[in-house]
């Protein structure tokens, strides 16, 4: 029997052990969980770095964080009286009266609503919730919800046919295509696209629906990425066609012009094989469009959106005019829009054979011929849409919570739509800025996101030791 | 005790004079807005021919401040003691002006700071030679020009930088160019004037380089006729504007400006028709520009304003019988540049090139064979010596490990040993720096292709390798 002191000892030393053993455990513990999240080596962040405030749902982010709007993809009523968005923080769709230039309506959807596609008569629009796997049907009239049905994993881009009899959507994270029929509300064939599809628009004739992806499908080893544009054939249901976009990537959406002589997407052009021995000259990142030439035998083209010195990082939405004479694209990593003169990109076309288009691909001269403004935007411009007579273009600004109206007659910003959202700017908010612009990067070249889309990873592998080897995956950053 | 109280009323009475004088000083003369000019006596004649010496060391020529939106042109000598000044840059937090001088007739230019608030000068450099040019870099540092006697090549003006005690020197020219007017642009590199002197005159061109003198590279070269004289000032809305010297042109130069973002394309001529001649440029807003101007027939050089859209000289801002006044200056604070992270490790003495295809050029070879037309082996050369010869990989690629800080320059040669291509314009490498380029004389607006260059594959070749300087064929020579 130990004497006073000794069962002093322990009385202290026990719970002194067990907590030391405790914390070991724990740390142990702790150190595996971080490695395993985050996909590193340890590192001197602790459980308060992941947890105390940027964990989304945890309390104390509860009272600290706001909840913003967040636009992202919209588009104008066909009488170009209303524009709705989907606002991808709030979870909501939301209805601007441009009349008035006030929010008439925010109803509750998904989780991140992505894209809408509007039945002919303006009547109904078709939300795709890219974390809910569901389609939301919304009653514009009501400004109700009154359907909800079901596709695959990540719905992103969607398109109505000219009969409003299917829906079209694509399901990114499972890389394939819902058609639901709308007479009878619900998924009739599911068919595989490719990797990551993410935009989505339908011919003018109606006919194919065309379908770019985020990334390069399989390629070897040391290989320049290779992503697909696929087209479905609306009569049978069925992909009938894949355009192959060379040393392409990340082909976020996709336009007609009116007429159907062209198809163009936004495309990064990535130097992942290339030594990054310097960024000068573009030798980390380009950004461009790619076109479709839509005859028998029509050429594929690339013209980069960048100028030597100077690079528009992130081209994500594009919006053909009416009258088929101007395209808009926006650069959510620079603030800005670019304006395209199409007759210049189809004289490019013309004077040139495939072989020559081919090397042009590389050329940041080339916007000077068909690049005719530059706008500068809000943070983070995403989505556009354009008034059915051609004269406003609405830009949904992610991180102003603000949709710009730009006048195409003077291309010039002639009013800024609040959406309402709140006026203080979290820390999260603040870092969501940063790591979606390019300006702390040389002359503007890319983005965090540029290779972090939506956070994740671009599905490539990069020579960042300038050696030829060690090539490297880039990581997912949830 | 009545006397004790005078006492203290007269003391306290001092320490609150003195305290106002203290606090309260008289007005600065240097307020934001006021413009700051290099005023050179009439009798000197100013020209811009030549990158030489003598329009760089101008005589007697004074710095002076005043206040351009003052009816009376009260005029501030800011360089009184000096026997010569010019080339004022003021501080991006528009503080302080740096400058270069010279204090008596017969000693050398050096580069001076001087405080703008308390009107001190100090002296940065202190160099047996000439220094001129200076201009603010983003990390605080100044770059400036040295003339500088080069083995071999004789007298040329080097890029050097230094902190703004005069500590901390680095050279960040290494060519036989005579280089000067460095600026500074947003993306944080220095534009600077450059010509070769070695081994035959080549022409006048700016290039850009970074601060710690890496990844130099051509920027712009003028059209067919003209060719860049001046400092060159970057405008709030992303252009370059400078003045170029045109033979085609009576006045003898042009007002200019290109974009930042394509400077090869985009050059426009802002005084096609102007028979005057332009000396220097500043832009002081998006639309108006202040240039040192003289009209056709007049003996002098003013200050006047210059509306962009309307290409003409707008206004009449400083002019005098006695002076030219040139390189107007405006004292305000400006947007600090990108600073751009260090590549070069002082530890090091070699650095790495990679050519990723020789062959891609837009100079032509005559022949029908590829052992005609294509490259087989690439010369290497620095000064009067051979450095070695490359194999060139199959796809055109090339991957050499070289001495940082000396000037290099290529030759293709073709299987049956005749010369394709060269010799290449000098580049160096500073040390730890990994240089790549695209082609041998290619398209300065080509991206690289995204693929590994073969030479990768198969290691660098190290060198210099043997010493040839006898057997080598330049066909510059």
């Amino acid at each position: 029997m130990p004497n006073k002191r000794g069962r002093k000892i322990i009385i202290l030393g026990i719970p002194l052990v067990t907590l030391g053993i405790l914390f070991y455990i724990g740390h142990q513990w702790g150190t595996r969980h971080a490695q395993f999240i985050t996909g590193g080596t340890p590192h001197p962040s602790n459980c308060v770095s992941c947890h105390l405030y940027l964990d989304q749902d945890a309390q104390v982010a509860r009272i600290l964080d706001k909840t913003y709007v967040s636009p992202f993809k919209m588009l104008v009523s066909p009488e170009g009286e209303h524009l709705y968005i989907t606002a991808h923080e709030s979870n909501e769709f939301v209805i601007v009266d441009l009349k008035k230039g006030v929010v008439t309506s925010k109803i509750p959807v998904g989780t991140w609503p992505h894209s809408i596609a509007l039945s002919r008569d303006g009547e109904k629009a078709y939300v795709s919730n890219h974390w809910s796997e569901s389609i939301t049907v919304i009653d514009i009239s009501k400004a109700k919800v009154i359907d909800e049905i079901e596709v695959g994993s990540g719905p992103s881009g969607l398109v109505l046919d000219k009969e409003d009899r299917f829906l079209y959507v694509n399901n990114s994270f499972s890389g394939n295509m819902s058609i639901i029929d709308l007479k009878e509300g619900k998924e009739i064939r599911r068919i595989p696209t490719g990797n990551f599809p993410i935009g989505m628009a339908i011919s003018p004739d109606g006919k194919s629906v065309y379908v770019t992806h985020r990334r390069s499908r399989t390629v070897g080893f040391r290989e320049s990425p290779v992503t697909e544009v696929v087209i479905v054939d609306t009569r049978y249901q069925r992909v009938t066609g894949r355009k192959e976009i060379q040393a392409a990537h990340i082909l976020e959406n996709i336009d007609f012009t009116p007429s159907g002589d062209l198809a163009l997407f936004t495309l990064i052009r990535p130097k992942n094989l290339v030594p990054s021995t310097q960024i000068e000259r573009g030798f980390m990142i380009t950004e461009g469009i790619g076109i479709i030439e839509n005859r028998e035998d029509g050429k594929i083209a690339q013209l980069l959106l960048d100028e030597p010195n100077r690079y528009f990082a992130d081209p994500y939405d594009i919006v053909v005019a009416p009258d088929g004479q101007k395209a808009y694209i926006s650069h959510a990593g620079v603030d800005y829009v670019s304006v395209l003169d199409l007759n210049s990109v189809r004289e490019i076309l013309a004077q040139n054979d495939q072989v020559a288009l081919n090397r042009m691909a590389n050329h940041l001269g080339m916007s000077r011929r068909f690049v005719s403004e530059r706008i500068k935007t809000g943070a983070n411009p995403k989505g556009l849409a354009i008034s059915p007579d051609g004269q406003f273009v609405y830009i949904a600004e992610r991180f102003a919570d603000e949709v710009s109206v730009l006048d195409t007659r003077s291309m010039e910003i002639a009013a800024h739509l609040d959406l309402g959202g709140p006026r203080v700017i979290t820390q999260v908010r603040q870092g969501g800025r940063l790591f979606f612009n390019a300006a702390r990067t040389f002359q503007e070249q890319y983005s965090c996101s540029t290779c972090h889309p939506d956070g994740s990873e671009d599905g490539i592998t990069w020579d960042l030791t300038g050696t030829g080897r060690n090539l490297e995956n880039t990581i997912s950053l949830r | 005790m009545k006397i004790k109280k005078k006492i203290s009323a007269i003391v306290l009475f001092l320490l609150i004079l003195v305290s106002g004088i203290f606090w309260f000083s008289p007005e600065q003369p240097l307020k934001p807005g006021m413009l700051i000019v290099t005023a050179v006596p009439t009798e000197i004649d100013l020209a811009l021919d030549d990158l030489g010496v003598d329009e760089r060391y101008i005589p007697q020529a004074r710095i002076i401040a005043l206040d351009i939106y003052k009816d009376r042109k009260e005029t501030f000598i800011l360089t009184e003691p000096f026997y010569s000044a010019r080339a004022p840059e003021v501080s991006y937090d528009g503080k302080e002006l740096v400058f270069s001088g010279q204090k008596e007739k017969n000693e050398e230019w050096q580069i001076y700071v001087k405080d703008l608030q308390t009107l001190q000068v100090r002296q940065i450099t202190h160099f047996p030679e000439n220094c001129t040019d200076p201009a603010w870099l983003p990390d605080g540092r100044i770059a400036f020009s040295r003339l500088k006697e080069e083995e071999g090549v004789g007298k040329i003006h080097v890029l050097y930088a230094c902190n703004p005690d005069g500590t901390n020197l680095e050279r960040l020219t290494f060519h036989p160019n005579t280089t000067i007017v460095p600026s500074v642009v947003n993306d944080g590199r220095i534009i600077l004037l450059s010509e070769q002197k070695y081994p035959v005159k080549g022409r006048k061109q700016m290039y850009a380089i970074r601060t710690d003198g890496t990844k130099s590279e051509l920027f712009y070269r003028g059209d067919n006729q003209s060719v860049p004289v001046s400092r060159a000032w970057e405008s709030m809305n992303n252009r370059l504007y400078l003045i170029e010297k045109d033979p085609g042109n009576q006045g003898g130069t042009n007002l200019v400006y290109i974009d930042l973002g394509q400077p090869l394309g985009s050059r426009e001529n802002l005084s096609p028709d102007d028979q005057g001649s332009y000396y220097s440029v500043f832009p002081e807003a998006k639309e108006r520009l202040l240039v040192s101007y003289r009209f056709k027939g007049n003996r002098n050089y003013g200050v006047y304003e210059f509306d962009i859209k309307t290409k003409k000289i707008s206004k009449e801002i400083f002019v005098s019988e006695d002076f030219h006044l040139i390189e107007p200056v405006v004292i305000r604070d400006r947007a600090l540049p990108m600073k751009l992270p260090p590549i070069v490790d002082s530890s090091k003495e070699r650095g790495t090139l990679l050519c990723h295809d020789t062959d891609l050029s837009e100079i032509q070879v005559s022949g029908e064979t590829e052992a005609e037309t294509e490259t087989f082996k690439v010369q290497v050369f620095g000064i009067n010596k051979m450095l070695g010869e490359v194999p060139v990989e199959k796809d055109g690629s090339f991957y050499i490990e070289i001495d940082a800080d000396s000037p290099v320059r290529f030759q293709t040669v073709n299987e049956r040993g005749e010369i394709l291509r060269g010799p290449s314009a000098w580049i160096w490498v500073r040390p730890n720096e990994r240089r790549s380029c695209i082609g041998c004389h290619e398209d300065r607006e080509l991206a690289p292709e995204n693929k590994i260059p073969d030479a990768l594959y198969n290691g660098m070749v190290s060198l210099p390798e043997y010493n040839k300087a006898e057997s080598i064929v330049l066909s510059d020579n």
